[in-house]
């Protein structure tokens, strides 16, 4: 089951490098990736404090919901200072219809194998994440400001990864 | 090192600073302002007994000033900020305990 979770989001992962090697992604639509990246692990950290009993787990996904809301907030009023409408593009949905799957997955489980799955799916979705934010976003984002609060997130996000990962440990 | 933390928000702080009851600090000590911008804590100049150093939490994300050794504990939302008081020479390692690769140090003569 987790292994499958992995191949969805690694496929994701691939529809995110693929355009840099066609075409880099605009601003706009590198904005919408950004903010629906941090959307989805907002609604699944939501998810999760719904779903999970475990404390450690519950703590992570306020974290997930706190800091993902911060920085799309962040995007929210940068988009609009900078009249930049974000542009939907095929990675946004690809990383959307994961989210989706992995979502209805995760509907079904509960206690110690919600906790598990949950948790390594924030492992890999961060992973992907920060691979594209690292090799395509970032290099390809031309206003200054949007490449600053991009790298922002990337410091924060990879410390989400290493949150994760630390948590992931001690539940299996 | 033993260290005392004080926690309020901005508007409280300025509050406090104007209180005739606060008691005087020693001639020599001195208050430092650290900023927490950009998921990192910005340096903490070296300090002495008596000293103060206020964390100001610039960042859009929570954050905490933790002693590795728990013996402080300074939780800072965004636009907030909270001070320690050192009441002796010594060091400590801190970190932010929402963001383990957030770390400092505080060393005091």
């Amino acid at each position: 089951m987790i292994r499958t979770s992995f191949l969805i989001v690694a496929a994701s992962a691939l529809a995110i490098s693929a355009p840099a090697a066609a075409a880099a992604p605009t601003d706009p639509q590198i904005a919408h990736i950004a903010y629906t990246a941090g959307a989805l692990d907002v609604a699944a950290g939501k998810q999760a404090l719904k779903m999970s009993h475990n404390a450690a787990v519950r703590e992570f996904a306020q974290e997930m919901v706190r800091d993902h809301t911060a920085v799309n907030d962040k995007a929210l009023a940068l988009v609009k200072k900078l009249h930049v409408t974000p542009e939907a593009n095929p990675t946004s949905a690809a990383l959307t219809k994961a989210a989706d799957a992995e979502r209805a997955k995760l509907s079904k489980l509960h206690g110690a194998a919600f906790d598990r799955e949950y948790v390594n799916s924030e492992v890999a979705f961060h992973k992907t994440v920060n691979g594209a934010l690292a090799s395509t976003l970032i290099p390809s984002a031309k206003n200054g400001e949007l490449k600053s609060l991009l790298e922002t997130g990337l410091t924060l996000f990879k410390e989400h990864q290493a949150h994760a990962e630390q948590l992931a440990a001690k539940l299996k | 090192m033993s260290l005392s933390p004080r926690r309020f928000t901005l508007a409280v702080a300025a509050a406090c600073v104007l209180l005739p009851v606060a008691l005087p600090a020693p001639a020599a000590a001195a208050t430092y302002v650290v900023v927490i911008d950009q998921m990192k804590f910005g340096k903490v100049p070296p300090l002495k007994a008596g000293d103060t150093v206020t964390f100001v939490n610039k960042d859009m994300f929570r954050h905490t000033v933790t002693a590795t050794n728990n013996s402080f504990n300074l939780d800072l939302m965004p636009n907030t900020k909270g001070s320690l008081h050192i009441n002796s020479a010594g060091h400590a390692t801190f970190y932010c305990k929402y963001h383990p690769g957030m770390r400092g140090t505080i060393v005091a003569r």
